[in-house]
């Protein structure tokens, strides 16, 4: 179970107008949306594969995992945050990214909860702001999801 | 160098040589006496590493090795023999020292005491062989061998009877009483031949026994028995042979190891104790003791592995022959998991060593390289600078070149033989068969085979699991060896060789094979075979499934800890290395798994294609060639089977896919515009098509892997980066064969082909059979019917070989010249298209010449003409239609047809036939025109023939129904020599109008000839009753004239009398085409 009481630093990020949080730990970078080659017969959330420096990263749609139409492809506020984990890069599309801010832990709660359609694995806890509600998804259990095979050492 | 650098290579030689003595001990194992050679190799291996141990302060690598020293010395002066266990117990002490060389700061603290205790023991046992042997006085080396009650009955060399004793095998002496009775004399022989079948005899010896207090009569005879001990070796247990022999348990004395490594004495099974002299005893207990401390702390492997072996399921299953073999714990030695632990242990290492060995040749020439590539830029920066374009460009190429060797020099730098993964099986099957029973001889070939160091790293473990299968469930035990007279020593051979751009790595056993039914239940079973396939599905699908995850229904093996067992994951990462893996097998003979691997996973030469308006790579190794079809002959040359397209190539049916339709791309193709583009692959055993938009370039490039959330996709196994920056998916081909189930459609392509030839060949057979009708293909989707009866023969021929002559299409044949008649010259039918440049030829009589019309494809034969219409359908040359096979089928009137395309032929020729009549007219003159009664309701067909007989030169009358026709013939009596009527009329049918006719006695001789169009038996038979001479197809006209002037002749011949006929000219029988 992800300790969301070791976080330092939030990456805070929208996805369909409501307010996704992840632990800056993961985070690669993040750009600006960057052009990638479709693939079409993975999983639906699957978008496609970039080439970021020589690697090649998968990109996922938060949208479409999240169980959201897909985001169009012209939205200038689109972005990619790539994240790290298990050795491997993972392109997470988002429909804009807010700020990243560090953590003042009393504003950290365990509570479980609940989005529409979405597995409810996928959020580890909230952080409360003073507007607004942050989901802390857990990125481990995210992309854990799709692993059929245990990586062989 | 710094004080860590001399460590390090301390710490790299030293791994070195634990390899070199690994091997030695592995090697001195096997050979038959003592090498001091390699003793001697091995002592001065273990003396380095002590010294350097003891130099860098390393305290327990150092004692270790020292007491391991000790002991070698003690061999190297033949003081201490070294048997089967202690050589186990310096391999032990190898792996240790391996081990605690990788993390040098905990081997501090590693515990080796029981280690030492091991070695100590050995050298224990060796003080005690000395004195033994000077108190018994006995020639050193020399062992006494017996049983309780005969202790001295054999003398062997120590050395003989360890090796007697490898491989699994046990001595035996047995007891057999030897006396003068017959029946116990055959008994004697049964068992001696049971012996050999189950072992080897050595050696036999008689001693003679008085038995007990028996008989009265003891004073008279002597009964004194004789005993037969027969020294013998054998893989099977003591239990299993006294089962097997049906033998008392008294009379068979296994020969026992105390546990102990070169024992002075061998300790004898007995009744107790006494049997054993007092320095024995002192061994038993310490063997007690240890073989006690073996069994606790020893890991006891669960024997279920990946079991797909034909019948092992567990330990005491029922195999494949019903024996069940391992019931008793005397089979069971239980060894330490060490060793196998040792051996994954080898893994690890292979995986993080981060230096690699490279032959100073290369590096020379890698040198020469860099220096080339250097002087190769200055000169390009010259060429830009200057603005030469013309150096550029030739420079250029120097660039290219010299990057291309480059690489190829690097490459091989990281190219390792196969022999550094291959070794460590010597090991693995060595302790694999002395736990499991089993005897196993290990060949390797091509160790010096290289694959580059990332590939090696990375199949170490498949090969290894592989192996581990092949002697764990595929390799019988001994007995059952035997029993089905194998060869007791089974044979794994491992084989690597380059092929084209592959290694292809073979693992070979002679064990019991796979039993592919068992194989296709339980895929059923599991669901992931469907019933319906079961059919139709082939040997090699179902081995696949083997690889399917979860196949196993066995346990994991749990010494294989965590490195990911299982058959499936063996398939995954041998196709993650662009590898493919097939299974050959067959039951009670053994099974072949065959790898093969890419020789460098990084750069690979490609195809780049494009589709969808996306760009992919094929792998060069899984390409065969590139195919394209002109829009034209598309729709010929691809056809359907079911849902599956094939496209005939050279004479063989290739199965081919969209890749867009596959990959779910945008088509971006309009059909029937361009041609199509098709690159034939190979995915293993199986060739198929991909139908692109593009071929592009052909390129190496720089194979990436995919993300883990990619692995289920099917179509990529890996992405590249192209020349753009863009990423680019590289296609699996194999993963898209199995796909859209490639491989059944190969299967069924060729069945199609071999149904075309048989079709032909059935149509062949079929000419001049009445009522068969042919059905021929012309342009695209039009069926036409051929009467078979007409036809005398059908050829197959190029359509290149039909010639033009004076505007006619003529072919040469037998020795003539044959016209050829095209259904698009006589009316509006699609452009004749051919299968692959073939056509068919229907040949057939036209007025006494041989003609052909020509087809481009046979589709059937079939039997019924029932229903044609006459009607609906009607131009020149198609006298009807009907319905066959669901389609329209227009029936084909071949004289018609050649009469429209070619008038002045027919003309020429009835021109001639009529000129003849007429010439003979003269002589029927006399008596008159004949005249004919065509009784038809029909318009069409009164007109037909009334042209027909007019050409003919005779008179026609025509009525339009029965009643009519009645009228007509009574008011010509006498005028008329022949009817011709329809059976189907109104007022008065033919069948009425017949019986009438024939009522009237006037008219009872005149010849009745019924036309229609259906001529089913049934109908004959009624016409005939009814009156008709002769009953006639309508449509068919030459059959009408023929028969017209055969009855005209023979009534004309009656009436003109005698008087003419010898002015009959010799002209033949013109009219008798």
């Amino acid at each position: 179970m992800y300790e969301i009481n070791q976080i330092k630093e939030l990456a805070l990020f929208r996805i369909d107008n409501k307010l996704f949080g992840i632990d800056i730990v993961y985070i690669q970078e993040i750009n600006k949306n960057l052009s990638f080659t479709k693939i079409y017969d993975a999983q639906d959330y699957i978008k496609g594969v970039l080439n970021l420096r020589g690697q090649i990263v998968t990109v996922v749609d938060l949208r479409v995992k999240f169980n959201r139409k897909p985001a169009s492809d012209d939205d200038p506020n689109r972005r990619m945050i790539i994240v790290n984990y298990k050795d491997e890069s993972v392109g997470f599309l988002v429909d804009s990214v807010d700020d990243i801010i560090n953590i003042e832990s009393e504003k950290l709660e365990e509570s479980v909860t609940q989005m529409a359609g979405v597995n409810p694995d996928y959020f580890a806890g909230v952080y409360k702001l003073d507007s607004e509600i942050v989901i802390i998804l857990d990125v481990e259990k995210i992309l854990d999801n799709d692993e059929e095979y245990t990586a062989v050492a | 160098m710094t004080g860590s650098e001399r460590s390090q290579q301390y710490f790299d030689e030293a791994r070195e040589q634990l390899e070199e003595i690994e091997r030695n001990l592995l090697l001195l194992e096997q050979a038959e006496g003592i090498d001091l050679t390699i003793v001697n190799e091995i002592f001065r291996g273990i003396h380095t590493i002590k010294g350097g141990a003891d130099f860098l302060g390393l305290r327990q690598i150092k004692e270790l090795s020292h007491a391991a020293e000790d002991v070698l010395d003690l061999v190297r002066k033949q003081k201490l023999a070294l048997t089967s266990e202690g050589n186990s117990t310096l391999l032990v002490v190898t792996d240790s020292l391996k081990e605690m060389l990788q993390d040098p700061e905990q081997s501090q603290s590693v515990d080796i005491s029981r280690l030492l205790q091991d070695i100590s023991v050995m050298s224990e046992s060796a003080l005690d062989d000395v004195e033994v042997i000077s108190d018994a006085g006995k020639e050193a080396g020399m062992l006494e061998l017996g049983t309780p009650s005969d202790p001295d009955l054999f003398h062997l060399p120590l050395k003989q009877c360890q090796s007697f004793r490898q491989d699994g095998f046990s001595l035996y002496i047995l007891d057999i009483e030897d006396s003068k009775d017959p029946q116990q004399a055959q008994r004697l022989e049964a068992m001696l031949s049971s012996l050999v079948s189950i072992g080897y005899i050595i050696d036999s010896k008689t001693t003679q026994h008085d038995v007990g207090e028996e008989s009265e009569n003891s004073e008279s005879e002597s009964t004194s028995h004789g005993l037969l001990h027969v020294l013998y070796r054998s893989v099977l247990t003591r239990t299993t042979t006294i089962r097997y022999l049906n033998l008392d348990p008294r009379s068979l004395h296994e020969l026992k190891d105390a546990g102990v490594e070169a024992p002075p004495e061998i300790m004898i099974d007995g009744e107790g104790d006494d049997a054993l002299p007092v320095a024995d005893r002192r061994l038993e207990r310490r063997a007690n003791r240890r073989r006690g401390e073996r069994r606790d702390d020893a890991a006891i492997e669960d024997r279920r592995g990946s079991g797909h072996y034909a019948d092992d399921e567990s330990a005491g299953a029922e195999g494949v022959y019903g024996a069940n073999y391992l019931l008793d714990e005397e089979a069971e030695e239980i060894v330490s998991a060490q060793s196998f632990q040792a051996a994954t242990r080898d893994d690890a290492k292979t995986q993080g060593s981060q230096s690699i060995r490279v032959n100073v040749e290369i590096l020379d020439e890698l040198m020469n390289l860099v220096g080339e590539l250097v002087l190769t830029r200055n000169q390009l920066k010259q060429n830009i600078e200057s603005g030469d374009h013309v150096g550029s460009g030739l420079t250029a190429q120097r660039l290219d070149i010299v990057t291309s060797e480059l690489q190829e020099s690097i490459m091989s730098t990281r190219m390792q033989p196969l022999g550094n993964i291959l070794g460590k099986f010597h090991r693995i099957i060595r302790d694999m068969s002395n736990q499991l029973g089993k005897s196993v001889n290990l060949v390797l070939e091509g160790e010096d085979v290289e694959l580059d160091k990332t590939i090696i790293e990375n199949i170490s473990d498949p090969l290894t699991h592989l192996v581990r299968n092949a002697i764990d469930h595929g390799i019988e035990t001994p007995d059952i060896r035997h029993n089905s007279n194998k060869h007791v020593n089974a044979t794994l051979s491992i084989t690597a060789k380059q092929e084209a751009g592959h290694v292809v790595i073979e693992i070979k056993d002679d064990g019991r094979g796979i039993d592919v039914e068992k194989i296709k239940e339980k895929a059923i079973d599991l669901g992931i075979l469907d019933k319906s396939r079961a059919e139709d599905i082939t040997e090699k699908e179902i081995l696949k499934f083997i690889f399917s995850p979860g196949f196993s229904t066995a346990k994991v093996v749990t010494d294989i800890s965590g490195r990911g067992v299982g058959l499936d994951v063996v398939f995954t990462n041998i196709s993650r290395l662009g590898g493919t893996i097939d299974i050959d097998t067959t039951v009670g003979v053994g099974t072949t798994f065959k790898v093969a691997l890419p020789l460098t996973l990084a750069i690979v030469p490609s195809l780049l294609i494009s589709s969808g308006g996306d760009t992919f790579a094929i792998p060069q190794i899984n390409l065969v060639e590139l195919v394209r079809i002109p829009q034209d002959q598309k729709n010929r040359r691809i056809e359907f089977l079911g849902d599956s397209a094939v496209v005939r190539l050279r004479d063989k049916l290739l199965p081919i896919v969209w890749l867009d339709k596959v990959l779910g791309l945008n088509t971006l193709r309009e059909s029937s515009d361009e041609s199509t583009n098709i690159a034939v692959v190979t995915a293993g055993e199986f060739y198929y098509g991909i139908v692109v938009d593009h071929f592009t370039d052909s390129e190496e490039i720089v194979v990436k892997p995919l993300g883990t959330h990619l692995r289920d996709c099917h179509a990529y196994a890996s992405a590249t980066i192209l020349g753009d920056g863009s990423a680019a998916l590289i296609l699996d081909i194999n993963g898209i064969a199995e796909h859209v189930n490639i491989t059944n459609q190969n299967e069924l392509a060729a069945e199609k082909q071999t149904d075309q030839d048989e079709l032909l060949q059935k149509a062949k057979e079929s000419v001049g059979e009445e009522k068969s009708l042919l059905i021929v293909e012309n342009g695209e989707e039009e069926y036409f019917g051929i009467e078979l009866a007409y036809v005398n023969r059908i050829e197959r021929i190029r359509e290149s070989s039909i010639e033009k002559m004076a505007k006619k299409n003529v072919i040469k044949y037998r020795g003539g010249v044959l016209r050829i008649f095209k259904l698009d010259e006589a009316m509006e039918t699609q452009v004749q298209t051919s299968d692959e440049g073939h056509v068919y030829l229907i040949v057939f009589y036209m007025m006494g010449t041989e003609v052909a019309v020509m087809v481009s494809n046979i589709v059937d034969i079939v039997d019924t003409r029932e229903n044609i219409d006459n009607t609906t359908f009607h131009s020149a040359g198609i006298a009807g239609s009907t319905i066959i096979m669901d389609r329209i089928t227009l029936l084909v009137d071949l004289f018609e047809l050649v009469k429209v395309i070619d008038p002045a032929m027919v003309a020429g020729k009835i021109q001639r036939e009529t000129k003849n009549l007429n010439d003979n007219k003269n002589i029927i003159a006399n008596a008159g025109g004949q005249t004919v009664l065509v009784v038809e309701d029909s318009v069409f067909f009164q007109d037909k023939l009334s042209i027909l007989l007019e050409e003919m030169n005779l008179n026609v009358l025509i009525a339009e129904d029965g009643q009519l026709g009645w009228e007509k013939l009574s008011e010509n009596a006498g005028l008329i020599d022949l009817i011709l009527m329809d059976v189907e009329m109104p007022n008065m049918t033919g069948l009425e109008l017949s019986r009438v006719i024939r009522a009237d006695e006037r008219f009872y001789d005149i010849p009745i000839i019924m036309l229609t169009s259906l001529a089913k038996e049934s109908d004959v038979e009624e016409g005939k009753k009814a009156g008709a001479t002769e009953y006639l197809i309508k449509m068919d006209q030459e059959m009408v004239r023929h028969t017209v002037n055969r009855y005209l002749d023979k009534s004309d011949a009656l009436k003109a009398g005698q008087s003419n006929t010898d002015n009959s000219t010799g002209e033949g029988d013109h009219v008798r085409n």
